[in-house]
């Protein structure tokens, strides 16, 4: 009996990591469909966006990198086709990463298709929405914090007179009036390195401009707290959130899918948990008395 | 000159007006052009912070340059970041960060290499989930209870199989967890006010570098 409980206490971290790969590999390859609760946050978020009325302004701000492209995904593949599926909507895409722009870029070729008589970027037509016309994308701006803060304080100066691509932008802007920060009625963020801190001091402070936040989870913490004393007005938490919008907005996508690897991960971890605890209580906590 | 500019008097003025048009019209309705200057201020630090990364780019470069040179410890990881790094330089400004032989560098290179790197992170826990979650004493039971609470509420099979857990663990990230990231919150902006008011009275000058160019003097 022993024997057993000294293995429970010495099994080798790679067989833990074999079990995982097998698990999360047969998890995302045959998903099971289990059940999946909508928690109050994510449907909050939902409605909010779906409150969108035409001629509102919407930035979506692509904080991502690509350590945390693959937990981000799932909200970039849901929320930002849900915005550009409201009417009258006007899109303003920036980016505070420098990487950033490549899955903002991702995010339009998989939502989106050319359009007519064009073959490549930034000109992409995504749920209706034509570029330069409905959305534009003004791209990376250096200085994370420092980015957010000033496009605050001057939003035209410093975005100057052409989007990343060097098209002229000042007469879309003109003509959907944005002059200033003030007139953006709505940040849609999504983090990977904690972006929403910055635009909570510096858009929602003076502006009260509303802000919808989906982050990684190592951000969440932070955007939980902003979220609870009002200062959010949805959060979407990593791939579980994700795949509760996208189950809502009926955007589906793989976040969906890795819901079952993803409880799978979950009770291994408990199980690992426990199997570590019987060894130690039988077997190593004994072998620490006898030494 | 060069001794007036590098003198704490002067870089001690810089800091004291540039906070006062920064701070001031923030918190204080202020008249024109108060709220102008600190709109250029603000908009001056983007330019500065583009100008920063070739400030970075050039000491990475001497550094790994010189760790290459002297055979220092790890130097063939010198090697290749400053190979790698002038490569990606060199592609993109003769390409443009939208062309092909660019965007296959980053696909192919820095994208796998960045999320392998963060996706490694889920077998060190499982790992340490068997090994560090132990219960030694009544902490380690607390601390076992809040995560396997967590857990099975973040698990949608866990949430489903034990419905009670949902809002016990919601309970825990609102209440248990938000009280711990507000205390982290506040200490870190207390210590940021602490941080500028000694910057303002001249006792931190560290910051600006003059007190590392004093010790080598």
């Amino acid at each position: 009996m022993s024997s057993i409980f000294k293995i429970c206490a010495t099994i080798d971290r790679r067989v833990w990591y074999a079990l995982i790969f097998l698990l999360v590999g047969y998890g995302l390859l045959r998903p099971v469909g289990f059940p999946l609760i909508v928690g109050p946050e994510v449907k909050q978020a939902y409605a909010v966006i779906e409150s969108l009325k035409p001629g509102d302004v919407v930035l979506i701000n692509y904080d991502i990198s690509a350590f945390g492209w693959d937990e981000i995904k799932g909200s970039a593949l849901s929320m930002v086709p849900h915005i550009f599926s409201k009417e009258g909507v006007k899109v303003i895409l920036f980016t505070d990463q420098d990487q950033g722009y490549i899955y903002l870029e991702t995010t339009l070729k998989q939502i989106g298709s050319p359009m007519k008589g064009y073959d490549k970027f930034p000109w992409y037509e995504v749920q209706g929405k034509k570029y330069l016309e409905d959305y534009i994308n003004i791209g990376f701006i250096p200085g994370f914090d420092k980015a957010i803060a000033a496009l605050a304080s001057d939003f035209r100066g410093v975005v100057g007179r052409t989007d990343w691509y060097g098209n002229n932008i000042e007469a879309w802007l003109d003509a959907n009036g944005i002059k200033s920060a003030s007139d953006i009625n709505m940040i849609v963020t999504l983090d990977c390195a904690g972006a929403q801190g910055s635009w909570v001091n510096y858009w929602y402070l003076p502006y009260k401009t509303r802000i919808v936040n989906a982050m990684i989870g190592v951000s969440a913490p932070a955007s939980i707290n902003s979220y609870n004393v009002g200062m959010l007005e949805g959060i979407v938490v990593s791939v579980r959130g994700a795949a509760e919008y996208q189950y809502l907005s009926k955007y589906y996508g793989t976040a969906l899918i890795s819901m079952d690897a993803f409880s799978m991960l979950q009770f291994m971890l408990i199980i690992a948990m426990i199997i570590g605890n019987v060894g130690y209580y039988f077997w190593e906590r004994k072998q620490e008395k006898v030494s | 000159m060069s001794a007036f500019i590098r003198s704490r008097e002067f870089l001690l003025t810089i800091i004291v007006a540039t906070s006062f048009f920064i701070y001031f019209p923030y918190f204080v309705t202020s008249p024109e052009p108060l709220p102008s200057i600190e709109s250029w201020l603000v908009t001056t630090t983007v330019v500065i912070v583009s100008f920063a990364v070739l400030v970075s780019l050039y000491t990475m470069t001497r550094r790994e340059a010189l760790r290459v040179t002297k055979r220092g410890k790890g130097w063939p990881y010198g090697l290749i970041m400053i190979g790698l790094t002038w490569f990606m330089i060199i592609v993109g400004v003769i390409s443009g960060s939208s062309a092909d032989a660019f965007r296959f560098c980053t696909d192919a290179f820095i994208l796998p290499g960045d999320a392998t790197i963060y996706a490694i992170l889920v077998f060190y826990l499982t790992s340490a989930g068997a090994r560090a979650f132990k219960l030694k004493n009544l902490e380690s039971l607390v601390l076992m209870i809040g995560a396997v609470t967590v857990l099975l509420k973040q698990a949608p099979l866990g949430e489903y199989l034990f419905p009670y857990i949902g809002p016990v663990g919601s309970w825990m990230v609102n209440n248990v967890g938000m009280a711990a990231t507000r205390v982290f919150a506040i200490s870190a902006t207390l210590g940021g006010i602490v941080l500028a008011v000694r910057l303002l009275t001249g006792k931190e000058m560290a910051m600006v570098g003059l007190l590392s160019r004093r010790k080598k003097d």
